[in-house]
């Protein structure tokens, strides 16, 4: 598992942890029933606090994307990875119908929303 | 395992006055500058000084009464304080040998030799960085449950302070559930350790928060005059005047990423917390 | 305890040289003088270097680290009390064999129930001494230890020195005492030490470990 954190980054630790975790999941690095290293040994590693990586598992199993037996270890779960892709696009959805909501109150019309998208999406 | 109920000590004009717990299975950091009643505390928690009021409990039993046995499960480092230096780390070896039924003798030697300890050297004669990584590898030697280093990196090189610290890394894998309290200066070594953080000022816990949520949600805005008027300051815990307007400290640099876009936002650091904490307004 | 002795015997191993040289000094004596010295000289400085042991503890903050470790105050003194008679102990024994060994070598005459009985009587004295030196030492250190067993014996002394003088004044001859203890058979003097030395080592045993809780490190 190749795990790249940035620190100087606005993401929180845990959700820039949980996203590579999940596409190492949807890309078939980490395969069903594969035990993720624990949650003492991934923290070490990658030199974070074991309650970091906690609540990434913890939020991973909430989305049903990990399952963790107690005493045994954190496994990757046994799911359709088209439905974990279709909930990931789902958040990005609504992250989109956000920040538009954002800009219709700072009073932007449609054009200039979709003018701001070119010029992101350009870059 | 370890619980400090509103412990109460004096020396003199000094008053230490604090409740803190290290739980099972986390490392907690515990920070302040000298003299401001760490070292109080660590001792309080090992029985070598008794509360003039106050409870210290560890392993469930009051802190000066664990028996020899119970305490073969504590594994201290200390700073000011070790084995004879007249004593050579094969006297050392042969001696916790002796003292402790859990002592492994063979990891011991071999972590020692990877870390380039000599065994036929009187400790007088070691270095700085060698003196502090024979401390760690002794208290770490009988697989203690619970772990008490006091500035275990103290007055090392970068890449000392590292190798210790992924000594602790290695010990914390192998052993999960143990328990570490760990004070220093170094903000560096606790962030990248540390599961939570007591900051310790003129004998009072002044902050206790998840290094996870110092990291993540606390940050520093640097505001200008202007700006600053119109800020919402109800997530604002400290502010300092500065040259171009104020800096704030905040426990949710998110709401003001949201809220206020073109704000500078920069991550939240221990350092940066001590600094708010025990300066500005 | 075992680790505490292992620690004990090692500091003082350090000090090699000094224990040729008391070794030495003791075999120069042992052919020169009347060879009953050398049993009180070797048990003595035996008692005051195994003694010391407290000083390496106490040095440079040492005793913070020691109380850690998985020993209690008991434990601690009760491993002093044991190591310092136990090694003066196995200092008399070697001292008694190199009188007698000395002694046949000389072609002195030995009288060996009267140089036994002169020698056993040491057993007590460095015992006795033992424990007034431990709780000294722990109670005051290295340091203001030496200056306080200074004034303790020119205390003792002067007590000698004025009891003297009062039996004198009462007309008690010393000489007069002599006889009359002489009368009294050898079994109940010696059943008499040993009950007022194992009572003197438990009344410092427990002064020494009531001072070693009441400390704060």
């Amino acid at each position: 598992m190749h795990i790249i954190l940035n620190n100087s980054s606005m993401i929180p630790i845990y959700e820039q942890l949980m996203d590579q975790i999940k596409n190492e999941i949807i890309s078939g690095n980490l395969k069903e029933d594969e035990v993720l290293p624990s949650v003492r040994a991934l923290s070490g590693k990658l030199k974070i606090s074991a309650l970091t990586v906690k609540k990434a598992y913890d939020h991973l199993e909430e989305e049903g994307f990990v399952v963790t037996v107690h005493g045994k270890g954190t496994f990757v779960a046994a799911t359709d990875r088209q439905l974990a892709v279709e909930a990931r696009k789902k958040a990005v959805e609504d992250e989109f119908s956000r920040a538009i909501e954002k800009a219709k109150a700072l009073g932007l019309t449609c054009e200039e929303i979709r003018e701001m998208v070119e010029i992101i999406l350009e870059e | 395992m370890v619980s400090v109920k509103n412990l109460v000590k004096h020396y003199g004009d000094f008053c230490l006055d604090v409740s803190m717990e290290i739980p099972d299975g986390l490392v907690t950091g515990l920070i302040g500058k000298n003299g401001a009643g760490k070292s109080t505390v660590i001792k309080s928690i090992l029985g070598l000084v008794k509360p003039d009021s106050g409870k210290v409990m560890v392993f469930g039993k009051e802190a000066g009464k664990l028996t020899p046995k119970e305490k073969e499960n504590i594994g201290v480092a200390l700073s000011d304080s070790g084995f004879s230096n007249y004593l050579t780390l094969e006297d050392v070896t042969k001696i916790l040998c002796k003292m402790y039924g859990d002592f492994h003798e063979s990891e011991f030697r071999a972590l020692c030799k990877s870390q380039g300890l000599p065994f036929d050297k009187d400790l007088k004669n070691f270095s700085t960085g060698m003196k502090a990584k024979a401390r760690v590898l002794v208290a770490l030697s009988h697989k203690a449950d619970l772990l008490i280093m006091d500035e275990p990196t103290s007055g090392l090189d970068i890449e000392a302070r590292n190798e210790i610290l992924d000594i602790m890394r290695d010990y914390l894998e192998e052993n999960e559930k143990c328990s570490i309290l760990i004070t220093s200066h170094i903000s560096s070594d606790l962030e990248g350790l540390c599961d939570d953080i007591y900051m310790i000022h003129e004998g009072k816990v002044i902050l206790h928060e998840e290094t996870d949520k110092i990291i993540g949600q606390y940050g520093l805005l640097k505001v200008e005059e202007a700006m600053y008027a119109k800020l919402d300051k109800s997530n604002i815990i400290k502010t300092k005047k500065t040259d171009y307007g104020y800096e704030c400290f905040t426990s949710e640099k998110q709401f003001y990423i949201d809220n206020y876009p073109g704000l500078v936002v920069e991550n939240g650091n221990i350092d940066e917390l001590i600094l708010m904490m025990t300066g500005g307004k | 305890m075992a680790g505490l002795v292992e620690k004990d015997i090692r500091l003082l191993l350090k000090r090699k040289e000094t224990i040729i040289i008391f070794l030495a000094i003791s075999f120069l004596l042992g052919f020169t003088t009347d060879g009953n010295f050398v049993i009180s000289y070797l048990t003595i400085l035996c008692t005051i270097f195994t003694v010391s042991t407290i000083s390496y503890d106490e040095f440079d903050n040492g005793y913070t680290f020691l109380m850690t470790l998985p020993i209690d105050c008991k434990t601690y003194v009760a491993e002093k009390y044991a190591f310092c008679i136990g090694s003066g102990f196995i200092a008399w024994i070697f001292a008694v064999i190199f009188f007698l060994v000395t002694g046949v070598v000389k072609g002195d005459a030995i009288n060996l129930s009267e140089d036994m009985m002169m020698a056993v009587v040491f057993i007590p004295v460095y015992i006795i001494m033992l424990c007034v030196m431990i709780p000294i030492q722990l109670k005051y250190g290295g340091e203001k230890s030496r200056i306080v067993l200074l004034v303790l014996w020119g205390i003792i002394a002067l007590i000698g020195f004025l009891g003297a003088k009062v039996l004198a004044g009462l007309h008690i001859s010393i000489d007069g005492l002599v006889k009359i203890l002489d009368q009294i058979p050898e079994i109940v003097f010696g059943i008499l030490g040993i009950a007022i030395t194992v009572v003197i080592v438990v009344i410092s045993f427990v002064c020494s470990r009531k001072i070693m809780e009441k400390k704060e490190y």
